[in-house]
C-alpha cells in the first residue's frame, strides 16, 4: 500500500516521512508499545496538520491530512474490533477488509489533493454552503 | 421534614439542633419509614430456578443507616436464606462489593437513601458468574491478581529481618492511592472492556495492584513485570472510560494507574 502511495509523485516526501508509524503496522502484534507510541505520534501530528490546514493551506498539508486522518482513523477502529470482535476466523478477515478500506481512502483523497480542489477546501466549501431560495432556482 | 422524624437515638441529638431552626415545634409520633428492596435473587441448588428480584420492606426507624444493615435485618428477621458476603461493616475488606442502585460500591459504607418513595434496588457485580444471590465467583479476578505477582522482588537475596529497605519520603509518596485498594473488584465490574474481554484483560483493579509494585522504589522487577503486560490485551484494552475511578468506595483513581503503567512502557520497552 506504502509503495503505490510512494510512487505517485510529489507526495514521495511526506510518505518517507511517515514511513516509520506505517512500516508498525505489520510489525504491530511484534510491539505493542511501539504501535501504542506510534498511535499518539499519528494523534498529535493530525492535530497540527488540521491547525496548519485552517490557517495556511497547502497541497502539502492536505497530502499530511489524506494520510495522518485515514491513519489515526484505521488504527482506532482496528481497537473496536479488538474489543468486539471474538469470532477467530472473523478476525483476519475484518483485518484485510480494514487495511483495503484504509488504503483506498488514502490513495482517494491524495488523487483529490492532486486532481481537484483539495481535502482544506473542500471542507471550506461545505462550510460555505448557504440556503437557497427554491423560487430563485426556478 | 416534621413527619418523617427519626427516632433513633443519634438522630434524635440532631433533630433538637436542627429543631432550633425550624418554625414547627411539635414532635408528631415516630411513623414507621417502610423502605423498599428488590434484591436479585438465584438459588443453584433449586432445581430449575430462575434469577428473579426478591421485594422487601424494612422500616427505617429500626434499621442502622447503611445498606449492609438493611440486608443484615432482611436476613435476620424476614428471610434467612437471603445470601451475600460481608465481613468488617466498616469499607475495609471488599467483602460486601455489589451493584446498589445502579453502583457498584460496598453495601457497608453505602448509605440508604431516606426517601421512602423510592425502591433501593440490590445486584450483584455486573458481568460476573453468580454462585448465589448477591455472591459473585471471584476466582478468576483473584488468579490475575495473582498473575501480576503482588509481592515485592529483589535483583539480589535478601537476609528477611535484618535490615529495612529504606525509601525517600518521595519515593513513599508514588504509593499513596494505591496501596489502599481492597480488592472488592466494584472498578474491574464496571468496565466495559472487562466485561467485553476479562479474559485476557487485566481490569482496573489488578492494574492499580500491578503499578503499586512497578511504582515502588524496592522493587527491582519493573522491565519484567512491563514485559509481561506489553501485549493488546492486558492493558491496552484501556480506553480511559474511567467508570473505575467513578466507582471506586475507596475513592482512587485505578484510571490513572493505568495511564502511568502505559507510560512506563513507553518509556521503559
Amino acid at each position: 500500500m506504502l509503495s503505490v502511495i510512494a510512487r505517485s509523485g510529489c507526495i514521495r516526501p511526506i510518505a518517507r516521512q511517515l514511513a516509520p508509524s506505517m512500516s508498525q503496522v505489520s510489525h504491530m502484534s511484534g510491539s505493542t508499545v511501539t504501535h501504542w507510541k506510534a498511535e499518539r505520534y499519528v494523534s498529535i501530528l493530525t492535530v497540527g496538520a488540521m491547525m496548519t490546514a485552517a490557517v495556511h493551506p497547502t497541497l502539502a498539508v492536505d497530502h499530511a491530512l489524506a494520510i495522518l486522518v485515514p491513519l489515526h482513523t484505521h488504527w482506532g477502529l482496528e481497537q473496536v474490533f479488538t474489543d468486539y470482535i471474538h469470532i477467530k476466523p472473523l478476525i483476519p478477515i475484518v483485518g484485510i477488509l480494514l487495511k483495503v478500506l484504509t488504503g483506498f481512502t488514502m490513495i482517494a483523497l491524495l488523487y483529490f489533493n492532486q486532481h481537484d480542489i483539495g481535502i482544506t477546501q473542500a471542507v471550506k466549501d461545505v462550510w460555505n454552503i448557504k440556503r437557497v431560495n427554491p423560487e430563485e432556482l426556478g | 421534614m416534621a413527619s418523617l422524624r427519626p427516632t433513633s437515638t443519634i438522630t434524635r441529638l440532631a433533630n433538637t439542633l436542627s429543631r432550633c431552626a425550624a418554625t414547627t415545634a411539635a414532635v408528631p409520633a415516630p411513623v414507621p419509614r417502610e423502605k423498599t428492596f428488590q434484591i436479585y435473587r438465584w438459588d443453584p441448588e433449586k432445581p430449575g430456578d430462575k434469577p428473579h428480584m426478591d421485594t422487601y420492606k424494612v422500616n427505617l426507624n429500626e434499621c442502622g443507616p447503611m445498606v449492609l444493615d438493611a440486608l443484615l435485618k432482611i436476613k435476620n428477621e424476614q428471610d434467612p436464606t437471603l445470601t451475600f458476603r460481608r465481613s468488617c461493616r466498616e469499607g475495609i475488606c471488599g467483602s460486601c462489593s455489589m451493584n446498589i442502585g445502579g453502583t457498584n460500591t460496598l453495601a457497608c459504607i453505602s448509605r440508604i437513601d431516606p426517601d421512602t418513595s423510592k425502591t433501593i434496588k440490590i445486584y450483584p457485580l455486573p458481568h460476573m458468574y453468580v454462585v448465589k444471590d448477591l455472591v459473585p465467583d471471584m476466582t478468576h479476578f483473584f488468579e490475575q491478581y495473582a498473575s501480576v505477582q503482588p509481592w515485592l522482588q529483589r535483583d539480589t537475596e535478601i537476609d528477611y529481618g535484618k535490615e529495612q529497605l529504606h525509601q525517600t519520603v518521595k519515593e513513599r509518596e508514588k504509593l499513596d492511592g494505591l496501596y489502599e485498594c481492597i480488592l472488592c473488584a466494584c472498578c474491574s465490574t464496571s468496565c466495559p472492556s472487562y466485561w467485553w474481554n476479562s479474559d485476557k484483560y487485566l481490569g482496573p483493579a489488578v492494574l492499580l495492584q500491578s503499578y503499586r509494585w512497578l511504582a515502588d522504589s524496592r522493587d527491582h522487577k519493573t522491565k519484567e513485570r512491563l514485559e509481561k503486560l506489553a501485549d493488546p490485551f492486558s492493558v491496552y484494552r484501556c480506553h480511559t472510560i474511567m467508570n473505575c475511578t467513578k466507582t471506586c468506595p475507596k475513592g482512587l483513581n485505578p484510571g490513572k494507574a493505568i495511564a502511568e503503567i502505559k507510560k512506563l512502557m513507553a518509556k521503559t520497552l
